[in-house]
């Protein structure tokens, strides 16, 4: 029964989807044509063009090199923030010094605008990577060390007792006590981190270089490509859309194997 | 084998504990009895050394390895029955299996030992955390109304289990209740407590070995109504 009302909810909703999706496209290429005729047609691109460029771009190897560079500075980001967020919000929410400590520095972090950092970076930094790198870890580094901080916060203190009464080694504690209790508040800062990853590599990116997807875009920018900046963000989405989709799927593995009540 | 002296306990405006004094002797158990909020809780997280005291000495001989019935479960919900049970032993259990298996049979939870926490009923979480507290080595066995929520059945025999565990073992066990019958059939002792701030108000020895105990015995039916008249 249960099954039943969700599956016919999920296909009700799939079907606005595609009108969604449908309408959208016939008011995008509308515009265009409105536009190519009324102004110029390097203003707005058809989404045909777009669509036909981002085709012939998965032939090209530059194309695929861009991608591997923007997912490598990306990763590299994101990883170190997320472990450096867990470490230090965890430490954070352990010892009162360090929590003293780093929470004025923690809430200047989080409200310094992200181009700040860039403006910064550009000047910090000469190789593209690095600069990405950093703008990429420091977009998310706040957010990840506040959730996980939180998390610690959120502690049942009744299992803690437990723990201490019966003695449970430190070790056993932190990967059967702690890290349960913390995961959904890291995979909610994961979440939140992987969507804003690919925004600030493109933004760094577009700042700094020519290559990875940003510096393809700002490179079809000098060249006034109007349907290649557009593909371009067509791939950033999706690249958006699959890591979402990830952490959606470790998010249910894990809840899983740790049962239910997550 | 442990020993409270002149213990006072206040959570911030409520006085719970005021000067209260009594021992727990060592190879026997202890009953306290109490009206609800009086403070047997809170004792026993004072035994086990996880409350500080506001005033007051808590005398122990040697350092006592505790293991504790708490009123709730306290269970980790994202572990099954034998994950909850491992998660308080040592890495290496092989000793322990027949111990644990026999556990689980008494508290009729062989079957279910794959099962998380929210796939068992209220009693059934408390079993499990029965077994995990019996099974945990220990000198000194503090129970907060271990039995309160299972069907007399069950009820029994783990009044039993409790019963053969300390015959075996003969450790010291502290045994919260507000059931006059289980403190009666179990306790060497018996602490009657007032409401708060709490006092001992009565303190009950009872020499009948725990085997030959019935409840409708005369001697037992006057220790009953001593109990009742002193509620
Ligand atoms: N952490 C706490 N903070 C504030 N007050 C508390 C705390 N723990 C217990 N109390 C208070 O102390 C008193 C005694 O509580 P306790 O849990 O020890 O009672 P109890 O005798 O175990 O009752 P019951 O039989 O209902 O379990 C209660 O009035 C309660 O409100
Ligand atoms: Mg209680």
């Amino acid at each position: 029964m249960k099954d039943f009302t969700t599956k016919s909810k999920e296909k009700s909703r799939g079907k606005f989807f595609w009108i969604s999706l449908f309408l959208f496209f016939m008011i995008w290429s509308i515009l265009s044509r409105w536009i190519a005729y009324r102004y110029h047609p390097m203003i707005l691109p058809s989404p045909f063009e777009v669509l036909q460029v981002m085709f012939t771009f998965l032939s090209q190897k530059i194309f695929w090199q861009s991608i591997g560079i923007t997912l490598y500075r990306g990763f590299i980001g994101l990883v170190l923030a997320v472990v450096l967020g867990i470490l230090l919000g965890f430490f954070m929410g352990e010892l009162s010094e360090v929590e003293n400590f780093f929470r004025p520095l923690m809430i200047t972090l989080q409200t310094t605008p992200t181009v700040s950092w860039l403006a910064l970076a550009l000047i910090w930094f000469r190789l593209p990577s690095n600069m990405t790198i950093f703008i990429t870890f420091i977009a998310i580094f706040p957010l990840m060390t506040i959730n996980v901080y939180q998390g610690m916060g959120e502690l049942d203190p009744s299992l803690q007792e437990m723990a201490t009464l019966f003695q449970v080694s430190k070790k056993k504690q932190l990967f059967s006590l702690y890290l349960p209790q913390l995961f959904p508040f890291i995979w909610a800062g994961g979440k939140a981190g992987i969507g804003m990853t690919w925004k600030a590599v493109a933004m760094a990116e577009l700042l700094s270089g020519r290559d990875g997807v940003g510096g393809r875009m700002a490179l079809a920018r000098v060249n006034l490509s109007t349907a290649e900046v557009f593909a371009w963000t067509g791939v950033l989405m999706i690249l958006g859309y699959v890591g979402e989709q990830m952490m959606q799927y470790i998010g249910k593995k894990t809840i899983r194997y740790w049962g239910d009540e997550l | 084998m442990i020993e409270l002296c002149q213990v006072s306990k206040s959570f911030d405006q409520l006085k719970v504990l005021d000067h209260l004094s009594f021992k727990i002797p060592k190879g026997k158990i202890l009953c306290i009895l109490g009206p609800s909020g009086c403070g047997k809780t809170t004792i026993l997280q004072i035994v086990a050394g996880l409350l500080p005291i506001d005033e007051g000495q808590i005398l122990k001989k040697e350092s006592i390895q505790s293991s504790y019935i708490f009123q709730e479960p306290r269970l980790l919900p994202w572990k099954t029955v034998r994950e909850n049970i491992d998660f308080v032993l040592p890495a290496s259990t092989h000793y322990l299996e027949e111990k644990i298996s026999f556990y689980l049979q008494k508290t009729g939870l062989q079957g279910y030992e794959h099962y998380y926490p929210y796939q068992l009923s209220g009693g059934m979480k408390q079993r499990v955390a029965l077994v995990r507290a019996f099974v945990y080595e220990h000198q000194l066995l503090l129970m907060d109304e271990p039995f309160q929520a299972l069907d007399i059945k069950t009820r029994n025999i783990l009044f039993n289990q409790t019963h053969l565990l300390w015959e075996e073992t003969k450790n010291t066990i502290v045994f919260v209740t507000h059931q006059i019958e289980e403190a009666l059939l179990l306790g060497d002792e018996i602490l009657v407590l007032s409401e708060k701030p709490t006092k001992v108000k009565e303190k009950l020895e009872i020499h009948i070995p725990r085997l030959q105990r019935k409840i409708d015995a005369p001697i037992l039916q006057d220790i009953y109504k001593k109990v009742m008249y002193s509620f």
